[in-house]
C-alpha cells in the first residue's frame, strides 16, 4: 500500500506514468525531476507519510530507492 | 492582462499559480517572474531588459527583509543615528526603484511589498524596552513606505507581513528550503500569495457592486416562517451571535458603498417583520436598496433586481446558505459570483472577509455614498409613479447639474467612471488616473465631469467626456453616463456643453462615435438623436457621426438647471 502510494505522489510531481517508475528512477532519467520538483516531492512525502526529513537526508537522495530508505529509516513499512 | 512580479527569492511556482487565477476569474493572465536580489533590480533599471520589453500592466515588487537588510539583526545594537540612517537608504532604494519602473512603463500599476517584521529579536522580552528596538526599525520603515506612496497614483503598498501573520510566520517559512534552494516563502504559500495578488488585478477586469441575500439561514437562523418571529436564532447569544457578527460584516461593506439588497422565498410580512422589528437585526429596511421577498424564482428575482439598480448581472454576488439556490443562479447565471457559503453559520462571516472581490483601485466620495443615493431612488421611483406625464415628473424634480473641468479632485473619479460604466458608454474606453490627468493637461483635449442633484438628494458625479481638438473637429473620444440616472435627459444637458466648449475652441465639426460592446446597446442611436449625421459605419457597428457646430443652435433642456465652472480659457 505505501507503495503504490510512493508511486502515485511520485507520478504525480513528476509528471510521469506510475509505471515508469522503478527504483532506478532519478534526476538523470526522468526529465521532470529537477531540483525544484525535488523540494515539492519533499513536501508531498512529508504530508504523506507524516515525517519530516533533515536537509542531509534531503541532500543524499539519488533515486527512488534512496527515497525508500529514508522513509524505512523514518518507520515507514516500504 | 500583463503580470509581473520581481522578488528577491525563489518564487518559481507564483507564476503558474497566477495564471491559473486569472482562468477562475475570467482573465487571461500571462505572467513573468523575476527573482534573485541583483537580478530584480536589474530587470527595473535596465531599459533593455525582458521585464521593460514585457511591458507590464502590473508589478508586483517583493523585496524580502534577508535580502534588502542583510545586516537586519544588527539593527538590534546599533546606534540610533545608524538605525535611523539605514532606514532612510533603503527607503529611498524602493522609492528609486519604484520611480524608475513608473517611468520606463506609465500607465502601469506598480505594487510594492511591505517588510515582514521578524518574530525574533536579539534584544528578546527587551526589544520594546528600548527606543527604535530592532522590530520597531523595521515597523518604521513600513510606515514610511506607506506615507511614501499614500498619495502616489498607481502604487500600491501590499501588507506582505500581515498576509504571513494571517498564514503564520512560523508555517509560511521552511528552513530547509531556505537553505536548499532560496526559498523564503513556502511552496504551499504560492497559491495563497497569488490570490492576495489577484485583488489587484481582478478591478481592473470587473467590479462587484452589490450583495444579492437570503434571510432564512442566511441573515438569521431557522425560518421565519415556520419558526416564527422570535424563534429565530438572532441575537447575542450562540447560535444566533454568528449571524449578528455576518450582519456586521454587511453593513461595514455597505458602508464601503456595497450595495445590499434581498432575494428570499418568504412571505413578505415575515420578512419585513424581522427586517423592520426585531431587536437584534443589524441591517434594515433602509441598507436595502431592493427587497425581492416573494415565492418567485430566484433567478428571476435576481434579473429584476440587476434591471431595476441597473447594474450589470456580473456585477452581483449571490449569497444564500441553499445549495440549490446556488446552483441554479450558477446556471442561469455564470457570471455572477456565487458565495459557497460554509454550512456552519461560524464561517459565515470569515467567508465573506475571505472574498477579495470588493476593491476599487481608488475610494471616492461617491463610493461612500452609493448605498444611501440608491435608497433614494427608490422614492424618486415612488414619486414618479404619481405623476402621469413624465415632463411633470421631471419638473417637480428640479434637476441641477453641474459641469466642471478636471481637476485633482476630479481625476479619480473620471478614472473610474471610465473604468466601470458598461452600459452608457459610447466607447468604452478605460483609462488610469494618470492617462485622464495626462489629457486634462493637454491644451487640445478637455476632460469634465457632471454632477446632478434634485429635491430628493445629490447623486454625485454620474457622467464624464473626453473631447480631443484635432485641427477643424473636435472628437467625443468618451461620453458616458452612470445608468442609475437615465431617463432624465441629463445626457441630452451634458452633450449640449460639449456642443458649446467645442464651438467656443472655434472648431466646425463635433464628432461622436459609437463603438459597440455587448452592453452598451442602449447608446447605439444617441448621436443621431441629438441631431448629429452618420459620417460612416463598419461591419461590425462601429459608428461616427458628425455635427457642424458652427450654425448649429445649442439647446439644453428646459427643466435641467445648468451651473458651469469659469471657463480657464475663456
Amino acid at each position: 500500500m505505501h507503495r503504490d502510494k510512493l508511486k502515485e505522489i511520485l507520478a504525480a510531481v513528476l509528471k510521469v506514468k506510475p509505471e515508469e517508475i522503478n527504483d532506478k528512477s532519478s534526476p538523470e532519467n526522468i526529465p521532470g525531476w529537477d531540483s525544484f520538483n525535488g523540494l515539492m516531492l519533499v513536501t508531498e512525502l512529508e504530508k504523506a507519510f507524516n515525517v519530516k526529513f533533515s536537509i542531509d537526508e534531503i541532500i543524499a537522495v539519488k533515486d527512488v530507492k534512496d527515497i525508500k530508505e529514508s522513509l524505512r529509516r523514518h518507520g515507514v513499512d516500504i | 492582462m500583463k503580470v509581473a512580479v520581481a522578488g528577491t527569492f525563489t518564487l518559481h511556482k507564483l507564476q503558474p499559480m497566477l495564471e491559473e487565477g486569472g482562468k477562475s476569474e475570467d482573465v487571461s493572465i500571462q505572467a513573468r517572474v523575476y527573482t534573485s536580489y541583483n537580478l530584480c533590480a536589474d530587470e527595473i533599471c535596465n531599459k533593455a531588459s525582458d521585464l521593460n520589453g514585457f511591458r507590464p500592466d502590473v508589478l508586483f515588487i517583493l523585496l524580502d527583509i534577508r535580502s534588502l537588510i542583510p545586516e537586519y539583526l544588527g539593527l538590534a545594537h546599533t546606534s540610533k543615528e545608524e538605525k535611523k540612517r539605514i532606514i532612510a537608504d533603503k527607503l529611498e532604494y524602493i522609492k528609486r526603484l519604484a520611480a524608475i519602473f513608473m517611468e520606463n512603463n506609465s500607465g502601469a500599476m506598480l505594487v510594492i511589498h511591505n517588510l515582514e517584521i521578524p518574530a525574533y529579536s536579539p534584544l528578546g522580552i527587551l526589544d520594546k524596552k528600548v527606543e527604535m528596538g530592532m522590530k520597531d526599525c523595521i515597523r518604521m520603515l513600513n510606515t514610511s513606505l506607506e506615507e511614501e506612496f499614500r498619495n502616489q497614483k498607481s502604487v500600491y503598498v501590499f501588507d506582505y507581513d500581515g498576509f504571513l501573520s494571517k498564514h503564520g510566520k512560523k508555517s509560511a517559512f521552511d528552513p530547509r528550503f531556505y537553505y536548499l534552494a532560496d526559498m523564503k516563502l513556502h511552496d504551499g504559500m504560492m497559491r495563497e500569495l497569488a490570490k492576495e495578488y489577484m485583488a489587484y488585478i481582478k478591478p481592473l477586469k470587473r467590479l462587484r457592486k452589490c450583495i444579492v441575500l437570503d434571510l432564512d439561514n442566511t441573515l438569521w437562523g431557522g425560518i421565519v416562517g415556520e419558526d416564527g418571529f422570535d424563534k429565530i436564532k438572532l441575537g447575542p447569544t450562540p447560535p444566533g451571535n454568528a449571524f449578528v457578527e455576518f450582519q456586521k460584516i454587511l453593513l461595514a461593506l455597505f458602508e464601503k458603498g456595497i450595495i445590499l439588497a434581498i432575494n428570499s422565498k418568504n412571505n413578505l410580512e415575515d420578512g419585513l417583520k424581522v427586517i423592520r422589528e426585531h431587536p437584534h437585526m443589524i441591517l434594515r429596511e433602509k441598507h436595502f436598496s431592493t427587497m425581492r421577498i416573494n415565492w418567485q424564482d430566484k433567478a428571476a428575482n435576481l434579473k429584476e433586481i440587476a434591471e431595476e439598480l441597473g447594474i450589470g448581472i456580473d456585477s452581483i454576488v449571490f449569497v444564500d446558505d441553499d445549495k440549490l439556490n446556488r446552483l441554479r443562479i450558477k446556471s442561469v447565471f455564470p457570471e455572477v459570483l456565487v458565495v459557497e457559503l460554509p454550512e456552519d453559520p461560524s464561517f459565515y462571516a470569515e467567508t465573506v472577509m475571505e472574498l477579495n472581490d470588493f476593491n476599487t483601485l481608488q475610494l471616492t466620495e461617491d463610493d461612500k455614498s452609493r448605498g444611501r443615493m440608491y435608497a433614494e431612488e427608490r422614492q424618486r421611483k415612488e414619486l414618479q409613479s404619481k405623476f402621469s406625464d413624465m415632463a411633470g415628473f421631471l419638473r417637480e424634480l428640479q434637476i441641477k447639474v453641474e459641469i466642471e473641468e478636471a481637476n485633482s479632485f476630479t481625476i479619480p473619479r473620471i478614472s473610474q467612471l471610465t473604468n466601470r460604466t458598461n452600459q452608457f458608454n459610447l466607447t468604452t474606453r478605460r483609462y488610469s488616473e494618470a492617462e485622464i490627468e495626462r489629457f486634462s493637461q493637454d491644451r487640445n483635449c478637455y476632460v469634465c465631469s457632471i454632477k446632478a442633484s434634485d429635491k430628493l438628494g445629490d447623486n454625485g458625479t454620474v457622467g464624464c467626456a473626453i473631447l480631443k481638438i484635432q485641427g477643424d473637429d473636435a472628437i467625443i473620444d468618451t461620453f458616458l453616463m452612470s445608468c442609475r440616472i437615465l431617463g432624465r435627459q441629463i445626457e441630452n444637458a451634458f452633450l449640449s456643453h460639449l456642443l458649446e466648449r467645442a464651438k467656443s475652441r472655434g472648431v466646425s465639426r463635433v464628432i461622436g462615435e459609437y463603438m459597440p460592446t455587448k452592453k452598451n446597446e442602449q447608446t447605439r442611436e444617441f448621436y443621431r438623436d441629438g441631431g448629429f449625421f452618420l459620417i460612416e459605419k463598419k461591419d461590425d457597428g462601429y459608428a461616427r457621426w458628425g455635427l457642424d457646430v458652427s450654425s448649429y443652435q445649442i439647446a439644453y433642456p428646459d427643466f435641467i438647471e445648468v451651473m458651469r465652472e469659469v471657463s480657464a480659457d475663456a
